[in-house]
This record gives structure tokens, C-alpha cells and sequence, in this order.
């Protein structure tokens, strides 16, 4: 502190001290603008992801309800086979096609998070979910009735369904086998969140 | 993959999640799969309505 009387380098000592920490007000004044922007902007980051959760399930709800639905008024897996089977191929197509542009809408999606999340785990969550979704026995089965060399690793949902308009008779395997999935899956979801909740 | 094996990479994922985005990685992997049968089912639909019109 700069006293009355004070000179020569105890003076300058002090006149050197005042001056530094006028310099550095600013900066800390500055960080602390960075930190608060900083916070606010992962709150909003969080705040954001718990809409996305909430409004994810709700969706996969609506849609698992949609699912049973839509089986029970085609009467059934038997019902949905026998549509299949009657499908030309002009119709074949143009389903093909819709299930490709729900499959590229879907892997937007995930570009999506990647971004905002920049997790590489997401990748893997995703890339195996899929594939495990893919590679099911039912799947299985049917690639190897098209005759596809490799094996189903990476092949697209839409490709599968594509096969199961080809081949018909594996419709009633092919749709218990990924309801099942979905079901499994979602279920784990909701126990987790449950446990969450409780701990 | 097994019906045994895919419900250990389920256990997995559901347990082994770190973060919400990872969180929501999974919740919007089983949601696209859904949407697809749905798709798939819908289209389903169109086709046996449009089949029962042309039988008429």
C-alpha cells in the first residue's frame, strides 16, 4: 500500500504492485466472463439432452405401440406374410425406397450427436447396436438365402427388410425377432433410469 | 450374433453408458430400428388396403 511520505524504491516497489494488479483485474474479470459463458452454455448443452431423452422415449413408445397396433390389424404375422407374398414388384420397390430414406434420415441423426456430443463411444453404441440388431439369427437366415457373401455384419436394417420382401417366407421370424430386440432393449433402458431414480 | 449375445451387448450398453449422449446414442439406436418395422409395417398396410380395392 502506498504510504505518505514513502519514496525511493520502496515507492516504486508499490507503485509497481498497484499497477500490476490494475493490469490484472481485467483478465480475472475476463475468465470469469469466460467461465459463467462457459457454464451457462453446458447447462443449456444438458438441458438440451434431457429434452432429447425424454422426447426419444416417448417416441419409442409411441412407435412400440404403433408396431403392435399395425401387426394386429395385418392380422398377424401370418396376415403380413400373405400381403407379401401378393406384392408386385413395382410395389416391392417403392417400399425399398421408403425404407432407404428412413435409413439415411436415421444416420443423419447420429451425425447429428456425433457433433453436438463428440463422444467416439457413439459410434460404437450405435455401429454395434445396429449390427446387432442386423446380425440376428432371423437375418442371418435370410442373407443366406439371397445368397450374400460375408456374412451381415453392417448391413442395413432397410437391406434386411428389402430381403424379407424377396424371401416372404421369413417375415414371421424376421418381425418376432426384432420386436423382441426392440422391447429387450427399451426395457434395459427403463430399468436403468428406474435405478437412477432410486439411488 | 445369438439371441444370447445380443442381449449381453444390450447388458452392456445399458449398464456400461457413461454419459447422456451415450445415453441417448442407445435410446436413438432402438428408436430408428423402431421407426424402420414401423415403416415397414405401414407400407405393409397401404398395400393390403390398396390389394382389397382391386379384388373389389
Amino acid at each position: 500500500m502506498i504510504e505518505r511520505g514513502m519514496q525511493g524504491d520502496d515507492l516504486e516497489n508499490e507503485l509497481s504492485k498497484a499497477e500490476s494488479e490494475i493490469n490484472q483485474e481485467p483478465a480475472v474479470e475476463n475468465n470469469e466472463q469466460k467461465e459463467a459463458a462457459v457454464d451457462a452454455q453446458q447447462e443449456q448443452g444438458e438441458e438440451k439432452i434431457n429434452q432429447a431423452l425424454e422426447q426419444e422415449t416417448t417416441t419409442i413408445e409411441r412407435r412400440e405401440e404403433n408396431i403392435e397396433k399395425l401387426t394386429q390389424e395385418l392380422g398377424g404375422t401370418e396376415g403380413i406374410q400373405d400381403v407379401v407374398s401378393k406384392l408386385s414388384l413395382e410395389q416391392k420397390a417403392q417400399i425399398q425406397e421408403k425404407l432407404k430414406q428412413v435409413q439415411e434420415k436415421i444416420a443423419d441423426k447420429k451425425h447429428l450427436l456425433k457433433e453436438g456430443g463428440r463422444h467416439n463411444k457413439i459410434d460404437l453404441i450405435w455401429e454395434d447396436g445396429v449390427r446387432g440388431m442386423d446380425a440376428s439369427v432371423a437375418w442371418q437366415s435370410l442373407s443366406s438365402d439371397l445368397g450374400v457373401v460375408g456374412g451381415v455384419v453392417g448391413v442395413p436394417l432397410s437391406f434386411a427388410f428389402g430381403a424379407t420382401l424377396a424371401t416372404g417366407s421369413a417375415i414371421p421370424k424376421a418381425i418376432q425377432t426384432i420386436s423382441r430386440k426392440l422391447s429387450l432393449g427399451f426395457n434395459r433402458m427403463k430399468e436403468r433410469k428406474l435405478k437412477k431414480q432410486l439411488m | 450374433m445369438t439371441q444370447e449375445e445380443f442381449e449381453a451387448l444390450v447388458d452392456r450398453f445399458s449398464e456400461g453408458t457413461t454419459s447422456k449422449e451415450e445415453d441417448l446414442a442407445l435410446l436413438q439406436m432402438l428408436s430408428g430400428s423402431a421407426e424402420l418395422l414401423e415403416t415397414f409395417l405401414n407400407e405393409i398396410k397401404v398395400a393390403k388396403l390398396t390389394q382389397e380395392l382391386t379384388n373389389k
